[in-house]
C-alpha cells in the first residue's frame, strides 16, 4: 500500500511537469519521498541563464496582446507553436524557455521549492517576503483594471490610478501597465512583486535587480496607486527586497506588518520568464531554520503541518539508527535511487546547513562561513 | 380581385365552387410565403370551419387537379365524420359512404393507379375507417363479409383491402381510449374477434397462393397487427408458424416483417397449453437463422456495412431473440438436445450486443439484466469462492453452469462498452457566468445506471473473470493495443462501476494493481492531454471506492494531497475534476477527515483548515464554492459540538474577514454597497454560505447567527437599491450587471435562509429567534416594492418556512398574508402567464399553509378567505401544468381539511360547493386540461362521496328550493349545467352520466374512465340516433356499480341507519 501511495505522490503523476513545483509537497519534507530523473536545481539554472542570453522574443508585441485582450499581434507565434508541438518533451525541463501563452493563462513567473541552496545565495540573490494573499497578473489598460488568477480567469475588475488603469487620469489612453501581484481580499491592497510593463514599456528582459528599481521608481513616481482614492480603490504596495543574508531576512521576518505567507527567492540575473523557473524559489517560513540556518519566531513555526513534524521525527529516528549500523545516509533517506550527482548535491547541501547552523550559534556571520566553504570571492 | 375578395366567393354556398379558384389558393398556401400564405391559410380554415363545407366535397375529389387540393377536401370529410356524423341525414351518410368505397374501389382496383396515388389512397381509408367506427356492425352488418369477398376478384384490391383491416385493427385495439366510449370499444373488439375466421382465411389463402409481392407484403403487415389480439388458436392450432419461418423468413423482401410477427408470437404469455408450439417455434426459426446468417458471422461489421433493410434485420432479430428468450427459455433449457441451439441463439445476442447502434443494443441489455439478475438470484454466490469456502455446497448451479460460457462474453461487452457516469452541462447562470452542471437521468446515464446493474451481476457470478478482463484491457491501453482516450474512459467506468461487488480483500488487490498500472501509464504517456485524462481516470477509480479510501488512510491521505495540487494546475478542466473528485470522496470519507489517525497527532482537517488559503488561490469562485461544501461535510462528521463550532469558525474565517470588511465599509457609508465590485462579492460570500449550510445542516446556526442581522440589512439596501433604480430607469434596468448582481445577493440571501429553515432541527428556537427578524426585512420590502423588484423567492422562502416549521408560524401567517397576498395576487390575475415564477411559489406558499398551518386559514376573515378560494380556483385554471397541478391539490387538501371542521365546513358547502363544482367540471371538459384529469377526477369523486354519505347537513339549494334532498338538488343542478354547455348532447346520455359520477364515485378507476367516456362524447354531435352510445349497456354497467357499492356498505355492519335499511332486509 505505502508503494503505491508513494507512486500516487509522485512527481510523475502530474499533468504538467514541474520539477519542484510549489503546488506539491516540499520534496525534503514530502510524506513519500521520490525517485526522479529531473536534472539538479542548480545545473537547471546554470542551462537557464546560459539560454536567456541567446533568446529573442517579441515582448513589445506580447504586451500590446495582454492589454488588448486580442492575440492579433503576429510576432513569432506560428514559428513558435510548430517548434512548441513539435518536441514538447524536450520542453519539459527548459520551462523558462516557455514562450507565454495567447490568453491571460499561464502568463506569471512562478516558483520552485527551495531544495538545494545555491552556492552563490548570498550574493546573487535577493530575497522577497510576501504576505498572505491571492497571486495575480494585473493589467491595466483602455482605461480598466483587471486582475487573472493562474489559470486565467478575471477575477476583479476596477478602476486604478495605473497608466492605463483608468479613464480619467490624464494618462493617454494607449498607456497600459502589466504587473505581478498578491491580491489580499480581507484589506483590498495589492501587493505589488514584480513588474512586466509600465506605461507600454516592457521589462521582460530585464535582470531582477533593474525590474525592482524600475518597479518602486515607477511607484513611487506615481504615490496616488498607494493611497485608497476614488480613482484608485485599492492600494498598490510595491513589495520591499532584502539581500540573502541571515541578518537583513531575520530582521525582515521580525518586522514584517503583515502576515508573512513564505520567502521568494530571486536569482539577481534572472529575466522575468514565464512559468516555473528554479531561478525563483520558494520556503515556507517554517522550513527556513532547517533549510537555510535561520530561527524564526516560533508563532511562525506553528503553521507547520502534521507531515513537517513527522519528517523531523523521522530525520531523528535515522540520525540514530545511522549511528549503529553505519549505513550510508543516502540509503536511509530513500535518495538510493538517485543519480549521484543528485545525491552529492544533497549532501552538500546538509552540510551547508550544518555550517549555517554551527556559526548561528556562535558569534561569527554565518554567511562568511559559508562563503568561505564554497570558496567563493568576496563580492 | 385580391385574395380576400375571392375567399368571399368560395365561402359564399349559393354560387358554383370555382374549383380552378379554390386550387389556386391551395397552391398559393403551399408554395407562397409571408402575407399571401397567411391569407391563404386563413381562407382555407375558414372553409374548412363552415358547417357545409362537406358538401363540396364530391365536387373538389372529382374535378380538382391539385393533389394537395384533394387532400385538404378529404380533411373537411375527416371533420365532418369525426363531429357531425350523428346529425347527418341518413340518406347524405349512405351517399357519403357509398361515394368513399366507390372511390377506393375504383383508386385501388389498378396496381399502377394504387401505387402512384398511395398517399391519396391513405387518406381514403382512413376516412372509410371513421365511417366504420359509426356504421359498423349496426347499419353495416355485412362489412368483413364484403371486403373480404371483394378481395378475392383483384389482387391490388386486395392489398388496399388488407391496408383497411390493418387500420381498423389498429383503431380498435390499439388507439381506442379516449377516442371511443369504453362500452364501444369493447362492443366493436367483440364483432372483430368473432368476424375473425373470415378474415384469416383470406390472409391464409393469400400465403399460400399469390405471387404477387407487394399484397403479400401487405398481408403480413395486417397479420402484424392482427397478432396481439387474435385467438391463440389461430396462431397454434394452425400452420401459420411454419409458413411464416418456411415461407417467409428466408426471402429478403419479407424477413422483417415475418420476423416482427414471430417476435409478437414469441411475446405470448399462456400456460404449457402451447409448449410443444413455443419449442417449435424456436427451433424451426433458429435453424432457417443458420442458414440465413452464419453464427460465426460479424455482426458488428455487418452492421455497419449493411443496407437499412439489413440493418433493420438485425434490429428484430435481437427483439425476437430477447422476447423469446425472456419469456420461454426455460422449456428450452428443459431439453438437452436443444442446448446447442440455445447456445446459438445466445451467441448471436453476444453478437449484436456488439454493434455500434445504441437502441439495439439497449434490447440485448434489456436481456443480458433480466438474466443475470435470475441466475443471481436463483443462487447468490460468486462461482469461485476462495477454496477455504468451496465445498460441495456451493457447486455450480445447473442453469448457471449452462450460462457461464456465455456470461464470459456478456461481461467483455460490458466492460467494452460502458456508457458514461455522468453528465455534466456547461450553462450561464444568473450573474452571467458560465458554470457547470450535473445532469441527472439523461439517456447516458440510464444506459450507465442499467449496464452498471448487469456488469454488478456479472461480477458476484464470477468476480475472477470480471477482474481478468477488466486486468486485460488495462494492459492492452498500457501496450498500446487498446490505447486510446474513449477506450480508457470507457474502462475505467466499467472498473468503476463494480465498486463494492467483490470481497473486500479482492477488491483491494484489485484496485492496487489497477491504479499501479493507471499511474504507470500516466508516467508512460507523453503530452498534458493524455496525462490530464490519465489523471483524471485515476482519480474517478479512486473516488468510486471509498470503503478502499477508508481503510487505508495514508493513500487516502495522499489522493487528498494530490487533489490539492491539481487544484493549482491551469490545463483544461484539471481544477474542475480536483473539486469534484474532493466533494466527492468527502461526502463518503467524511469522518475520516475529523479523526486522528494512526501516526498522527491531529485531524487532517486542521491541515486543511491551515492551508486554506493556498488550497484555494488558483481556483475559480464556482470551484471554490464546491471546495467549501466538501470540507463542511467533512466538519459535519466532528459530532462533538464544542470542536465542531471551533472548526467552523476557522473554516468561515476567510469570507467572514471579507464580509466584515465590506460590511464595516458600509456602516461608515453606505454607498459601498452600491459599488459593482463590492456586491459582487458579498454575492460570492453568500454563495459560499449557501454551499457551507448545505454541507453543515442544522450546526450552520453559529455561522448564521454571526451573519444573520447584517444579511438582512444588506438584503434591504439591495431591495430599495433595486426599487429606485427601477423606479426612475424603467424595468429595463434589471438587465444591468450591476442590478443583477444585487439581485444575486437578495436571492442567495433567501436561499440561504429557506436552505437552512429546511435542514433545522429545533423548530421553536427557529420560530423565536430567526424568523422575526426575517418576517421584518423582508416580508416589508417586498410588499413595498414595485413589482418587478420582487423576488419570487421570497414566496418560496415563506412556503419552505411553513413547510418545515409547520404550527409553529401559524401565528405569524396572518402577517404573512398581509404582506404577502393581495399585492402577489394583483400581478397574476391578469392573465395566465406573466411573472411565472410568483406564480408558481405563490401556490406553493398556498398549499404549506392549507397543508400545516389550516388553522390560520380558518381565522381569517371571510373576505379574504374567498380570496384565497378564489386565488385556488385561479390556479387550477392554469394551463401552466405545475400551477394548476398545485391548485388541484390545494382544493384536495383544503375540501379534505374543512371536513374535520363542521360549523365552519357547513357554511363553506354553502356557499362554495356548486362553485367549486363548476369550475371543475369547466375545466374537466376544456382538452387543454386533460393532464389534469386523475386529480380532478379524484376531487369530483371525493365531493361526490362527501354528498352522498349526508356530511352536508346544510341546504345547498337554500330554504325554498324544490329538491328533496343534496343529492337530487345536485343532480338538477349539473343537468342544467351539462345541457346549457353541450346543447349538441341529448338529455339521457347527459343523466347517465351524472348518474354514473354517484354510482363509480368509490371505485376510482372506473370513475375517472366515466369521466374520459364523457369527453369522447362531448366531442361528437349526438343526434336522435342513441344507438351506438350503448346507454343501455352504460346503465347496465352503472346498475351494477350501484348495487356492488351497496353490497360493499352492506357488509359493514352500521353503515346504513336502520331506517334505511329496513326493506331490503325483509325482502332477503
Amino acid at each position: 500500500m505505502d508503494e503505491l501511495a508513494a507512486a500516487l505522490a509522485g512527481s510523475n503523476f502530474t499533468v504538467t511537469n514541474e520539477p519542484n513545483t510549489t503546488a506539491a509537497e516540499h520534496p525534503r519534507f514530502a510524506q513519500y519521498k521520490c525517485k526522479s530523473s529531473t536534472p539538479s536545481q542548480d545545473k537547471r539554472r546554470q542551462r537557464i541563464l546560459e539560454s536567456q542570453k541567446k533568446r529573442r522574443f517579441d515582448f513589445q508585441g506580447h504586451v500590446r496582446n495582454l492589454a488588448d485582450g486580442e492575440w492579433t499581434v503576429p510576432g513569432q507565434w506560428e514559428q513558435v507553436k510548430s517548434k512548441e508541438d513539435g518536441n514538447e518533451e524536450d520542453m519539459d525541463f527548459e520551462v523558462a524557455l516557455r514562450k507565454p501563452s495567447r490568453s491571460y493563462k499561464n502568463q506569471l513567473m512562478l516558483s520552485e521549492w527551495l531544495v538545494e541552496v545555491p552556492e552563490d545565495f548570498t550574493t546573487e540573490w535577493v530575497t522577497v517576503l510576501c504576505p498572505v494573499a491571492r497571486r495575480c497578473l494585473v493589467v491595466a489598460s483602455r482605461g480598466k483594471t483587471k486582475a487573472y488568477t493562474k489559470s486565467g480567469y478575471c477575477f476583479h475588475t476596477f478602476i486604478s490610478s495605473l497608466p492605463g488603469g483608468n479613464r480619467a487620469n490624464d494618462n493617454k489612453y494607449t498607456d497600459f501597465t502589466v504587473l505581478d501581484c498578491l491580491y489580499n481580499e480581507t484589506d483590498g491592497i495589492y501587493f505589488v512583486l514584480d513588474i512586466m510593463c509600465w506605461k507600454g514599456h516592457p521589462v521582460y528582459e530585464s535582470e531582477t535587480e533593474f525590474r525592482f528599481y524600475w518597479l518602486q521608481s515607477k511607484i513611487d513616481e506615481t504615490p496616488e496607486v498607494q493611497s485608497v482614492n476614488r480613482n484608485n480603490p485599492y492600494k498598490f504596495i510595491p513589495l520591499p527586497n532584502f539581500p540573502c543574508s541571515q541578518e537583513d531576512i531575520s530582521i525582515a521576518i521580525a518586522t514584517a506588518n503583515f502576515e508573512i505567507d513564505g520567502l521568494l527567492f530571486y536569482h539577481k540575473r534572472t529575466h522575468y520568464t514565464i512559468g516555473a523557473t528554479p531561478l525563483v524559489v520558494w520556503l515556507k517560513p517554517y522550513m527556513v531554520p532547517e533549510i537555510i540556518g535561520i530561527q524564526i519566531p516560533e508563532h511562525l513555526m506553528d503553521k507547520r503541518p502534521q507531515t513537517y513534524e513527522n519528517y523531523q521525527k523521522h530525520l531523528k529516528e535515522v540520525q540514530d539508527t545511522k549511528q549503529f549500523t553505519k549505513n550510508p545516509p543516502s540509503m536511509r533517506l530513500n535518495y538510493s535511487e538517485e543519480k549521484s550527482d543528485q545525491v552529492g548535491k544533497v549532501i552538500l547541501s546538509k552540510k551547508q546547513k550544518k555550517a549555517i547552523r554551527k556559526s548561528a550559534q556562535g558569534e561569527g556571520n554565518s554567511m562568511e562561513v559559508v562563503v568561505e566553504q564554497n570558496d567563493t570571492p568576496n563580492g | 380581385m385580391t385574395l380576400a375578395d375571392q375567399a368571399a366567393k368560395l365561402l359564399d354556398f349559393n354560387q358554383k365552387l370555382d374549383i380552378t379558384l379554390l386550387d389556386e389558393i391551395v397552391t398559393c398556401m403551399y408554395t407562397d410565403v409571408g402575407a399571401q400564405q397567411r391569407t391563404a391559410q386563413e381562407v382555407l380554415t375558414t372553409l374548412k370551419e363552415h358547417p357545409d363545407a362537406w358538401t363540396r366535397v364530391d365536387t373538389i375529389l372529382e374535378f380538382s387537379s391539385n393533389q394537395q387540393t384533394k387532400y385538404y377536401a378529404l380533411q373537411i370529410l375527416e371533420t365532418v365524420i369525426k363531429t357531425r356524423w350523428k346529425v347527418l341525414p341518413r340518406p347524405q351518410c349512405e351517399g357519403i359512404k357509398k361515394y368513399i368505397v366507390g372511390l377506393i374501389i375504383k383508386t385501388s382496383s389498378d396496381a399502377a393507379v394504387l401505387e402512384k396515388e398511395k398517399v391519396y389512397l391513405a387518406k381514403l381509408n382512413m376516412i372509410l375507417v371513421q365511417i366504420l367506427k359509426y356504421e359498423w356492425p349496426r347499419n353495416w352488418p355485412s362489412f368483413i363479409g364484403d371486403i373480404v369477398g371483394a378481395s378475392k376478384t383483384n389482387e391490388s384490391l386486395c392489398q388496399n383491402n388488407m391496408a383497411i383491416l390493418k387500420l381498423l385493427s389498429e383503431e380498435v385495439f390499439d388507439f381506442s381510449s379516449g377516442q371511443m366510449t369504453q362500452a364501444k370499444a369493447k362492443h366493436l373488439k367483440d364483432t372483430m374477434c368473432s368476424e375473425f375466421s373470415q378474415i384469416f382465411h383470406l390472409c391464409q389463402f393469400v400465403m399460400d397462393n399469390s405471387q404477387n409481392a407487394p399484397l403479400v407484403g401487405s398481408t403480413l403487415e395486417t397479420l402484424l397487427r392482427f397478432l396481439n389480439w387474435i385467438p391463440l388458436g389461430y396462431i397454434f392450432e394452425t400452420k401459420l408458424i411454419s409458413t411464416l419461418i418456411y415461407k417467409f423468413l428466408n426471402v429478403p423482401l419479407f424477413r422483417n416483417v415475418t420476423m416482427k410477427c414471430l417476435t409478437e408470437i414469441a411475446g405470448v404469455q399462456v400456460s404449457q397449453l402451447y409448449d410443444e408450439q413455443f419449442i417449435q417455434l424456436f427451433t424451426l426459426t433458429m435453424n432457417q437463422l443458420k442458414q440465413m446468417l452464419p453464427v460465426e458471422t460479424n455482426v458488428r461489421e455487418a452492421y455497419q456495412s449493411g443496407t437499412d433493410d439489413e440493418q433493420n434485420f438485425i434490429q428484430n432479430l435481437s427483439l425476437f431473440l430477447c422476447t423469446y428468450l425472456r419469456e420461454h427459455a426455460q422449456l428450452v433449457e428443459k431439453k438437452l438436445d436443444l442446448h446447442p441451439l440455445l447456445m446459438d441463439a445466445l451467441q448471436y445476442l453476444c453478437l449484436i450486443s456488439e454493434v455500434e447502434e445504441v437502441e439495439i443494443f439497449k434490447i440485448c441489455l434489456e436481456y443480458w439484466n433480466s438474466l443475470t439478475s435470475e441466475l443471481y438470484r436463483e443462487s447468490p454466490y460468486s462461482t469461485n469462492n476462495s477454496p477455504l469456502i468451496l465445498n460441495n455446497q456451493h457447486e455450480m448451479p445447473a442453469r448457471r453452469q449452462l450460462y457461464n460460457p456465455v456470461l464470459s462474453k456478456v461481461r467483455r461487452v460490458m466492460i467494452s462498452r460502458m456508457a458514461k457516469p455522468e453528465e455534466v452541462l456547461v450553462v450561464e447562470n444568473d450573474q452571467g457566468e458560465v458554470v457547470r452542471e450535473f445532469m441527472k437521468d439523461t439517456d447516458s446515464i440510464n444506459l450507465y445506471k442499467n449496464m452498471r446493474e448487469t456488469l454488478v451481476y456479472l461480477t458476484h457470478l464470477d468476480y475472477s473473470d470480471t477482474e481478468n478482463i477488466m486486468t486485460e484491457k488495462l494492459h492492452n491501453q498500457v501496450n498500446g493495443t487498446e490505447w486510446s482516450w474513449k477506450n480508457l474512459n470507457t474502462l475505467c467506468w466499467a472498473i468503476g462501476s463494480i465498486s463494492g461487488a467483490m470481497h473486500e480483500d479482492d477488491e483491494k488487490r484489485f484496485l492496487v494493481t489497477v491504479i499501479r498500472d493507471l499511474l504507470g501509464l500516466c508516467e508512460q504517456k507523453r503530452g498534458k492531454d493524455n496525462k490530464a485524462i490519465i489523471a483524471s481516470n485515476i482519480m474517478y477509480v479512486v473516488g468510486q471506492y471509498p470503503r478502499f479510501l477508508k481503510a487505508h488512510w495514508r493513500f487516502l491521505k495522499t489522493v487528498v494531497n494530490k487533489l490539492f495540487e491539481f487544484m493549482h494546475e491551469t490545463h483544461d478542466g484539471v481544477q474542475d475534476m480536483a473539486c469534484d473528485t474532493f466533494i466527492k470522496i468527502a461526502q463518503k470519507c467524511r469522518r475520516q477527515f475529523v479523526q486522528i489517525q494512526v501516526g498522527e497527532v491531529m485531524p487532517f482537517i486542521e491541515d486543511i483548515l491551515n492551508g486554506i488559503n493556498t488550497i484555494i488561490c488558483d481556483l475559480q469562485p464556482q470551484q471554490v464554492h464546491t471546495f467549501y461544501e466538501a470540507v463542511g461535510l467533512m466538519i459535519s462528521a466532528q459530532t462533538e459540538q464544542a470542536a465542531r463550532e471551533h472548526l467552523i469558525e476557522r473554516y468561515m474565517l476567510l469570507p467572514n474577514q471579507v464580509w466584515d470588511g465590506i460590511i464595516n465599509q458600509a456602516t461608515q457609508n453606505v454607498e459601498v454597497l452600491k459599488d459593482a465590485d463590492a456586491v459582487k462579492r458579498l454575492g460570492n460570500i453568500l454563495k459560499t454560505n449557501v454551499r457551507a449550510c448545505k454541507a453543515l445542516q442544522h450546526p450552520y446556526v453559529v455561522q448564521l447567527g454571526r451573519i444573520y442581522l447584517d444579511m438582512l440589512n444588506v438584503y434591504k439596501v439591495m431591495s430599495e437599491n433595486i426599487s429606485s433604480a427601477i423606479a426612475t430607469n424603467g424595468e429595463s434596468v434589471t438587465k444591468q450587471p450591476l442590478i443583477r448582481s444585487m439581485r444575486t445577493v437578495k436571492k442567495e440571501t433567501l436561499k440561504l435562509i429557506s436552505g437552512w429553515v429546511s435542514r433545522s432541527a429545533d423548530h421553536q428556537m427557529v420560530a423565536e429567534n430567526f424568523i422575526p427578524p426575517l418576517l421584518d426585512a423582508v416580508l416589508l420590502d417586498y410588499q413595498r416594492n414595485v413589482p418587478a423588484a420582487r423576488e419570487p423567492e421570497v414566496l418560496s422562502t415563506m412556503a419552505t418556512i411553513v413547510d418545515r416549521l409547520e404550527n409553529h408560524i401559524t401565528k405569524d401567517i396572518p402577517q404573512i398574508f398581509d404582506a404577502v397576498f393581495e399585492c402577489t395576487l394583483t400581478m397574476i390575475n391578469k392573465d395566465f402567464e406573466e411573472y411565472p415564477e410568483h406564480r408558481t411559489n405563490f401556490f406553493l406558499l398556498l398549499k404549506a399553509v392549507n397543508s400545516h398551518c389550516f388553522q390560520a386559514l380558518l381565522n381569517i376573515p371571510a373576505a379574504q378567505f374567498k380570496l384565497v378560494l378564489d386565488s385556488i380556483i385561479w390556479a387550477f385554471k392554469h394551463t401552466m401544468r405545475n400551477v394548476a397541478d398545485t391548485g388541484l391539490d390545494i382544493l384536495y387538501f383544503l375540501l379534505q381539511n374543512i371536513a374535520k371542521h363542521d360549523a365552519p365546513a357547513q357554511s363553506f358547502y354553502q356557499t362554495y360547493f356548486t362553485e367549486i363544482l363548476q369550475h371543475l367540471f369547466s375545466v374537466v371538459t376544456d382538452s387543454s386540461h386533460t393532464a389534469g384529469l386523475t386529480t380532478q377526477a379524484q376531487i369530483l369523486a371525493y365531493m361526490f362521496s362527501t354528498l352522498e354519505s349526508g356530511k352536508i347537513t346544510i341546504a345547498l339549494g337554500g330554504e325554498g328550493n324544490s329538491a328533496a334532498n343534496n343529492v337530487q338538488y345536485i343532480q338538477q343542478f349539473l343537468l342544467n349545467l351539462l345541457k346549457t354547455a353541450f346543447p349538441h348532447l341529448n338529455e339521457p346520455q347527459i343523466e347517465i352520466f351524472i348518474k354514473g359520477l354517484f354510482s363509480f364515485d368509490r371505485d376510482f378507476a372506473a370513475f375517472k374512465e366515466h369521466l374520459r367516456d364523457f369527453l369522447v362524447q362531448i366531442r361528437e354531435f349526438a343526434g336522435e340516433d342513441l344507438g351506438d352510445l350503448f346507454l343501455e349497456e352504460r346503465e347496465n354497467a352503472i346498475q351494477q356499480a350501484q348495487e356492488e357499492k351497496r353490497k360493499l356498505q352492506l357488509s359493514v355492519p352500521g353503515i346504513f341507519g336502520p331506517h334505511e335499511l329496513q326493506e331490503d332486509m325483509q325482502d332477503d
